[in-house]
Parts: structure tokens; C-alpha cells; sequence
């Protein structure tokens, strides 16, 4: 057997959580081994203690911090993070479509755990990503995030039905589909922040120069949740 | 009604829907409640739109996707009874 040098290990290692073929492995239909999900606490819209919306600078620069406390908080669980990039294409009025992305984490347990208590912690999170004191609502409380369970088929949203008062109110699911598949021209993906780029086949006229995930001029490697291949 | 009052109010859902549309996923979460409720009328859809604009929303993807899965025909179900064992019973619309 090769003995690695610590270098070398990391980069394997790394190499490894870089892959999109293990990621997609992860939502599979088939049992995967662990649970994992997709969380974030970023908001599209965060409003001051009067209600108003903050300014976009002001905003990310909130849901950045938000967002380093709640990496905080998986780590305190016994859970493990990979950074990606949620995105979501809403066709409004007349059909335009408006993107929104976010900075949002994979999240698996780093030994074996129970799904009931790995779901018992994304509820928690869910609820309070940043760990605040008191029982919320909290400024990034979250609507919901995406779960896929090893004695599962499929993926799914699991959301609250609004006004959420603890992680308990956390329980409603929709299903998302039992595939998970790079992206072609689905509305809703996930994007890989580091490794290969995206291929031409998993852009669009949206892509931005400045996005997130956007290292050189590209995106990274994307994939859907979804039915069907 | 009259032409007068149909033309003001088809500005007015034209107004709506341009300001649902500036903050993402309302417009989607009004176009999933008037299916889901069976809205047809122009009075029915300004008071929806309404209403969602009024409503607390945190703008992220898991609740646009809802209600994009919802406008697709998506019911709900309840997570934990289906971690329970038992056959999860579709939820009601909570678009």
C-alpha cells in the first residue's frame, strides 16, 4: 500500500469533494450512506429592525457573516460542509426570467448518524443558521432546505408553512425527484464553487461575469434535483 | 362593469404584477395560489397579489422552488410522519 505525504492526501482528498460524479452520487436514488443536505442563510430579502430592506452592499455583506455562523454551527453538530452555489430562475411577467444565487453549503454528517438526527439538526438549523439566543423568528431564519435520505428515493424541500416558531414547525416536504443529473436548462441547480468548470451545456444568457462560483471567466460544474434523466 | 373600471383594474394587476415581479419568488408564489384556489377574475387576482406582496418572504430558493413545484401540480406531505413509517398524507396548500 502507498503511504501519502500529508500534501498528497489533501489533494486527493480534495480532488475527491471536488467531483461532480461523487456529488451526484450523494442525491442517487440509489441508498446512498449518509444523509445530506443543502443549506444556506443567505435571504433574498433581509429587512432592518424597521422593516425596510437593507441596501444590496449592506445585505450580502450580512448574509456573508450569516452565512460564516451557520459554517460555525454545522461544524459544532458533528457535520461536515462543502461550499456551493444555489441558483434559482424565476420567469416573472412576460416571461423574463430573474436569477438569484446563493452561497450555500452541502452538508453531511462526518461519521455515521442517525437520519432522524440529522434531520432533527437541519431543522434546527432551518430555524436559527446563526445560532442566536432566544426562540425567533431570527433575521436569517430560514424557509426551508433540501434533504435527501439514505432510506429515501428521493430528494425534497423540507419547509415550514410560514411564521415559523421553533425547528418543530419545520415538517412539510416536497418532493424534488429521485435523479440527480449535471444541468442543462432546469431552472434550479446547484453549482460546484471550486474544481472543473461548467460546460457549455450547463450555462445560459444569464451568466454574469461576476457571479458567484465564477472563477476565470466560469462558473463551476452544475447539477439538478429532479425526475426523469 | 365598465370599460372604464375593467381598464383600471387590469392597470392595476399590471402594476402588481411588475412589483411582484421585482422581489424573487412572489410573483411565482401569486401565479401557484390563484391556481391553486381557482382564481379567474381580475378582482380575485389584485387581492391575491395583494396579499403576497404583504406577506413576510425571505426571497431565497427553497421558497421560490415551493411554489415553483406547486404551480407543477406538487403536493405536500409531512416529513415527520413519513420518517415515522407510515404513508405521509398530502399536506394542504400552504402556497
Amino acid at each position: 500500500m502507498a503511504i501519502l505525504t500529508f500534501h498528497e492526501w489533501t489533494s486527493f482528498n480534495e480532488a475527491a469533494r471536488r467531483s461532480l460524479t461523487r456529488t451526484l452520487a450523494k442525491f442517487d436514488s440509489t441508498p446512498a450512506r449518509k444523509p445530506v443536505a443543502i443549506l444556506t442563510a443567505w435571504r433574498g430579502e433581509l429587512p432592518d429592525a424597521s422593516g425596510r430592506p437593507y441596501p444590496e452592499a449592506v445585505r450580502r455583506k450580512l448574509n456573508d457573516q450569516a452565512n460564516r455562523r451557520l459554517a460555525a454551527e454545522v461544524r459544532r453538530r458533528g457535520l461536515s460542509i462543502v461550499p456551493v452555489v444555489g441558483a434559482g430562475q424565476e420567469e416573472g411577467e412576460g416571461g423574463v426570467l430573474t436569477a438569484n444565487r446563493e452561497e450555500s453549503f452541502l452538508v453531511q454528517p462526518v461519521g455515521e448518524m442517525p437520519e432522524k438526527e440529522f434531520l432533527a439538526h437541519i431543522k434546527h438549523l432551518l430555524h436559527n443558521p446563526t445560532g442566536e439566543t432566544g426562540g425567533g423568528p431570527h433575521p436569517h431564519t430560514q424557509w426551508g432546505g433540501v434533504v435527501k435520505l439514505p432510506s429515501r428515493p428521493g430528494a425534497f424541500i423540507v419547509h415550514n408553512h410560514g411564521d415559523p416558531t421553533g425547528p418543530e414547525d419545520y415538517h412539510v416536504g416536497d418532493h424534488l425527484g429521485t435523479t440527480a443529473r449535471p444541468r442543462k436548462a432546469e431552472p434550479y441547480y446547484t453549482q460546484l464553487r471550486y474544481g472543473p468548470r461548467a460546460s457549455d451545456s450547463m450555462l445560459d444568457d444569464l451568466d454574469k461575469p461576476d457571479d458567484l462560483g465564477t472563477i476565470k471567466g466560469r462558473p463551476g460544474r452544475r447539477f439538478t434535483l429532479g425526475d426523469g434523466s | 362593469m365598465s370599460d372604464d373600471l375593467e381598464k383600471k383594474d387590469a392597470d392595476r394587476l399590471d402594476e402588481l404584477k411588475a412589483e411582484l415581479s421585482g422581489h424573487f419568488g412572489r410573483f411565482t408564489r401569486w401565479r401557484a395560489l390563484c391556481q391553486g384556489r381557482g382564481v379567474s377574475t381580475v378582482e380575485e387576482q389584485i387581492r391575491l397579489a395583494e396579499e403576497v406582496l404583504a406577506a413576510p418572504s425571505t426571497g431565497t430558493n427553497a421558497e421560490w422552488l415551493t411554489h415553483h413545484l406547486r404551480l407543477k401540480g406538487s403536493q405536500s406531505f409531512d416529513v415527520d410522519e413519513m420518517l415515522a413509517g407510515a404513508d405521509p398524507a398530502p399536506g394542504k396548500d400552504e402556497a
